[in-house]
């Protein structure tokens, strides 16, 4: 657990599929097929049952990590900041613009 | 009249295909041309854009449906309503992902355009997306007008419509031509051309869609009309940096 939230990438991965998920789990574009008032044409479906578990899963989940996430982001900034390591979220230009340097013979 | 019916169970299954398609081309695409960021910045930027995509598309997506909102509100169901299916929009995803990944790349000092790797993944994956609202017909709220026309489609209640779903895919085929040319663009141009293309297509054919106006444009062209405008602004003062940068480099 403490590897898991020491690793901002993977913490990062982890965001990025809870917040597609819960986007999946909403399901149609339109509000009005679901609002009490629509069309009784349509109906309900086993479908309508796996994306509620999507969303409420989805949603827990993003709760739980994403201020995870944002709480290491400005832990790891206000660090670096002090220490001039690197930059939040990861490797800093410089370090960028050292890797695509030729190596020094 | 082309008989379509109205399929919405399927439009998750459509859109997670999407997703898989888009993730796919960009996979493709970084292997292929790099990556101008580290693979932890990368990942950051999508989270931002993931999660700023959907804040977006959510927001936008309720308050198409304002009345909805505020008898929730009143009802103080608003927290149930945030969480039930249904009520998004691309280009509210599309907004608010570009501002999570301005915010996250001002948090982090990312300073170079990171838009570009996303241009042609996001055709794809609208376009597939498409395909699945195109079959949930009716109930996606996303079918055009009444027409004539002998390509329209019936979604179930007998009236022919625009298939505008389709005419969308068309389109993105071509954005997705012109944003993937082996032109020599500046860093962020092909993600800018993606956005302000996608944006002003839909400002166009949203005329075709039956949605209540607002001043003579409904709530998406108005998030259209205010995401070109300040896509020119950022445009236009960029281009003043550069002219003033070179000026600085040719007089001292």
């Amino acid at each position: 657990m403490s590897k898991f939230m020491a690793d901002r990438s993977l913490l990062a991965k982890t965001v990025t599929v809870f917040a597609i998920a819960f986007g999946i789990g909403l399901g149609l574009c339109g509000l009005s097929y679901v609002l009490p008032s629509s069309d009784e044409e349509f109906h309900t479906d086993w479908l309508s049952g796996v994306s509620l578990l999507i969303i409420v899963l989805s949603f827990l989940g993003l709760v739980v990590t994403l201020p995870i996430w944002a709480i290491r982001g400005i832990i790891g900034s206000s660090t670096e900041k002090t220490s001039g390591a690197q930059t939040l979220f990861g490797d800093s230009e410089q370090e960028l613009k050292d890797k695509d340097q030729p190596p020094r013979e | 009249m082309l008989p379509i019916g109205s399929h919405p169970a399927l439009h998750p299954v459509l859109e997670a295909l999407a997703y898989a398609a888009g993730y796919a081309v960009y996979r493709l695409s970084r292997a292929r041309y790099g990556d101008v960021v580290a693979e932890p910045q990368r990942w950051a930027v999508l989270a931002a854009a993931a999660v700023g995509a959907l804040a977006g598309s959510r927001l936008l997506g309720l308050a198409e449906h304002w009345p909805a909102v505020r008898a929730a509100w009143e009802s103080r169901r608003l927290f149930a309503l945030m969480v039930s299916p249904g009520g998004k929009t691309i280009v509210g995803g599309l907004l608010g992902g570009w501002l999570g990944v301005e915010l996250i790349k001002r948090a982090s000092g990312i300073r170079r355009r990171t838009g570009d790797l996303f241009a042609l993944p996001l055709c794809v994956g609208i376009a597939v997306g498409r395909i699945g609202c195109f079959i949930a017909g009716l109930a996606d709220d996303t079918c055009g007008k009444a027409t004539q026309l002998p390509w329209a489609v019936d979604f179930g209640d007998g009236i022919g419509r625009h298939p505008v779903q389709l005419y969308e895919i068309v389109f993105l085929a071509l954005l997705g031509f012109v944003v993937s040319t082996k032109a020599d663009l500046p860093e962020g141009a092909r993600f800018r051309i993606f956005l302000c293309g996608y944006l002003a297509w839909r400002l166009a054919i949203d005329f075709l869609k039956p949605q209540p106006l607002i001043a003579g444009l409904n709530l998406i062209q108005w998030a259209c009309a205010v995401g070109i405008l300040i896509l020119g602004t950022t445009f236009v003062v960029d281009l003043r940096i550069k002219r003033n940068n070179l000026h600085e480099q040719v007089y001292g």
